[in-house]
């Protein structure tokens, strides 16, 4: 079944496409990354979904329905980011009792064994609380509420290390135990990809590829060694990214659709193979410039 | 002028809103839910308790002060008037005797009447069938009527008094009358047609009726204007 | 995971203890804003000199019209507060639509009018004792009857209501555009102006009349109803229009 479909989904602010003719959908009970760029319209996707925001032309069903206004998109989903608003004149342990109002499938025992480990005072408040402290807070409140649609925009913001490992951790153990739709943006592309099963990458309010997470582990090889020939090999490929090393050496990664007799002449040659982590592979994806930042301080 | 008058309400009432905002935003500070439910729950409490101790205050006035509504202020009068010109003051209703009184053992044949009012002061005069040596005077005034109630008992009689022959009526001193008022609240007026700018007020003068032994003479001082009752 | 449907008045009754628990905060301005028009009722919210014969009166009027106004007041400023971004942000944190969100922002209005009017009438007695202790005198009451205090606070809710209604849809207005802000009071005052230097009754007078010189209580009901339905309908209509935390 299909959470999400989306058919030329566009969204204009100030006559500026942030969304442009975006298609795409999303199987129940995945797992799925949200990789772009800072301000490529991945936060704009997500509230669509969640239907905070109209989209300006396009379609998109979440559940069957149109998300703007509706109720049965509401209880079945919910929105999780640092810029989650509570009341503030409700306290910390009884905006977990009025959660549990709202959400059918509030999991009670959860969210207090989750709030205890985070060591939060139930009396304490919202707005008073440290950047960190209210992600996990809204992460819990994410988890808690078991959605079959949960989305999570960029949730790990200002937690530290131990929060963000702890907080995939319960992630995906609860996936397991409860699986949903989970739709994760984040920036720590490295830190989630164990989680992930799908990646859908968006480039200048477009879809640029969904795939599942093996195949992105795939998809892209690096070539490491004379320029010269590393050039010679990615002939007719686009490379996605190039580096050099010192005076002669290049490294530069290009798609990988080499057959296997050309990788062994490559490797003869003494051209260097190697697997291009998919976060990299993400970053390559969605610069604008093929030498990366390296360029702004080549060119002077 | 007509600008500066025009603009003052409009700054006041941005003033005052001004005030409510920042009283809104302030409690929003420092109210806490449990402050809030227990400020309302004292507020509650004290209000209700004040409602139930309101028609005690209220209702002593009633009884004691002798409040009534003077339905028809105008008829009454007049009723008053006839009455008293027709010597009928056991059939005047108890309300607009103010005073009475009576001065026994009065030996002398002739009375002078005076009266420190320099309006001239309207008096009755009932010659009694016998001569009891008894002089009787009462005081009836249809006194303060506001918005139709009956004020009259703030009001103080004339005073009267007798040094040798002569019968002397004194005016109450200047008198301040403060009163308080409850008024039905806006929502109820505007039903009930009551105003609270304009209230209907109607006073009269106090008149002075008396009795005499049947042969007195009667002097009547400056002033002073005798009215004889014919039975 | 099964999904879950759920109805409109489900969601609206859950919102609306959600924002009794939320906004609570609100009954505290009232009670401090009802004991500022207390005090300042204190010297009577009018007084009447006169003089006759050689006595002079004067009447000090007591009731809770003080009260009622500031509660006016109170309940318009709250009508604004729930339209604004942070208080519509709470109800998308949670199972919401627009629509749900509006209606029970009016049911939380209702409340917020009765609990003002019940209070501001009750405070006038407040104000009767407080008179009577601290005064020290005979307080005259014309009318203490059951049956007018019930009008009293059925009539007070309605007015209180209907100015939340204002209020919302002002505050609706503003949250479409920020230039209300200035646009509202400038069109007030500016047709006050107008109409005054055009030597016309000025509108304000006209609105007055219509409510409240109304002596029909069944056509002022009648006439403050559809007001209040008609501000509500539009700012609704308005809401659901609006995408939030943009």
């Amino acid at each position: 079944m299909r959470v999400i479909e989306c058919t030329d989904l566009t969204k204009t602010y100030l006559r500026k496409n942030v969304l442009d003719k975006l298609s795409f959908s999303i199987e129940e009970n995945k797992i799925t990354g949200l990789i772009g760029r800072n301000g490529v319209g991945k936060t704009t996707l997500l509230k669509i979904i969640a239907g905070f925001i109209k989209e300006t032309s396009g379609q998109v069903k979440v559940f069957s329905e149109r998300p703007y206004n509706s109720l049965n998109v509401s209880i079945n989903s919910i929105f999780v980011d640092d810029q989650m608003s509570f009341p503030p004149a409700i306290p910390l342990g009884e905006i977990l009792t009025v959660a549990g109002n709202f959400y059918p499938n509030w999991d009670r025992e959860l969210a207090k064994g989750l709030f205890d480990y985070f060591s939060f005072d139930p009396k304490s408040y919202h707005n008073r609380l440290s950047k960190g402290k209210t992600s996990t807070f809204n992460m819990i409140i994410g988890l808690a509420s078991r959605c079959p649609l949960t989305i999570f925009d960029e949730p790990t913001t200002g937690m530290d290390a131990a929060v963000r490992k702890d907080f995939y951790r319960a992630l995906l153990k609860d996936y397991i135990a409860y699986p949903r739709t989970i739709i994760l943006s984040s920036h720590h592309l490295d830190e989630i990809e164990d989680l992930l099963e799908d990646v859908l990458l968006i480039k200048d309010g477009k879809k640029h590829f969904q795939m599942s997470i093996s195949e992105l582990k795939e998809w892209a090889i690096g070539l490491k060694g004379t320029t010269e020939e590393v050039l010679n090999f990615s002939d007719g490929k686009e490379i996605l990214f190039k580096e050099y090393f010192g005076l002669n050496t290049m490294y530069a990664v290009v798609k990988n659709d080499f057959s296997e007799p050309l990788l062994n002449k490559a490797h003869l040659v003494g051209v260097e193979i190697l697997p291009v982590q998919s976060s990299d592979l993400c970053v390559y994806l969605t610069s604008e410039t093929k030498g990366g930042i390296d360029d702004v301080f080549n060119k002077r | 002028m007509t600008v500066l008058t025009a603009i003052l309400p409009l700054v006041i009432l941005i003033l005052i809103f001004g005030v409510f905002i920042f009283m809104v935003r302030l409690t929003r500070k420092f109210a806490t839910p449990k402050v809030t439910h227990w400020l309302l729950f004292i507020y509650i409490g004290v209000l209700l308790l004040g409602t139930v101790f309101v028609p005690f205050i209220i209702d002593d006035s009633l009884s004691q002060k002798g409040m009534e509504k003077a339905i028809d202020t105008d008829r009454e009068l007049s009723g008053l008037y006839t009455k008293l010109n027709e010597g009928e003051i056991d059939q005047i209703d108890a309300k607009y005797l103010m005073k009475e009184s009576s001065f026994s053992n009065y030996q002398n044949q002739s009375i002078r009447v005076e009266s420190s009012n320099n309006d001239s002061s309207q008096i009755f005069v009932e010659r009694k069938a016998n001569n009891d040596d008894t002089i009787e005077a009462f005081i009836f005034g249809n006194g303060l009527i506001i918005d139709g109630y009956d004020f009259s008992r703030k009001l103080k009689p004339y005073h009267l008094e007798l040094m040798k022959n002569t019968l002397t009526i004194n005016l109450p001193q200047q008198q301040d009358i403060n009163l308080i008022i409850t008024k039905a609240d806006f929502p109820i007026r505007q039903f009930t047609g009551e105003s609270i700018i304009n209230p209907s007020f109607s006073t009269g003068d106090q008149v002075v009726y008396l009795r005499i032994p049947n042969h007195l003479e009667l002097i009547a001082g400056n002033h002073v204007f005798l009215e004889f009752i014919e039975k | 995971m099964s999904l879950t449907s759920v109805n409109l008045w489900e969601t609206v009754k859950k919102q609306y203890f959600f924002k009794l628990k939320a906004n609570i905060d609100a009954f505290s301005s009232l009670i401090g804003i009802q004991l500022l028009a207390l005090l300042f009722s204190f010297g009577g919210v009018g007084s009447v000199g006169m003089g006759g014969g050689n006595f002079s009166i004067n009447i000090k009027y007591y009731s809770a019209d003080l009260v009622i106004g500031f509660t006016l007041i109170w309940a318009f400023v709250t009508a604004i507060v729930i339209t604004t971004k942070p208080y519509r942000n709470h109800d998308f944190t949670f199972v919401t639509n627009r629509l749900s969100s509006s209606l029970s922002n009016i049911l939380y209005l209702l409340t917020a009018s009765i609990v003002g009017s019940i209070t501001a009438i009750l405070a006038g007695n407040l104000l009767k004792i407080l008179a009577h202790i601290l005064l020290d005198d005979q307080i005259y009451s014309f009318n203490t009857g059951l049956q007018e205090l019930v009008m009293g606070i059925g009539v007070t809710i309605l007015y209180v209501f209907f100015v939340t209604s204002i209020g919302y849809f002002i505050g609706t207005l503003v949250q479409e555009s920020k230039l209300f802000i200035i646009l509202i009071p400038v069109l007030f005052f500016g047709i006050l102006f107008l109409e005054a230097s055009m030597q016309k009754e000025p509108f304000l007078i006209n609105v007055f009349k219509f409510y409240g010189m109304e002596s029909t209580l069944f056509l002022f009901i009648i006439k403050v109803i559809v007001t209040v339905a008609v501000f509500f309908t539009a700012a609704i209509s308005i809401l659901n229009r609006m995408e939030v935390r943009r």
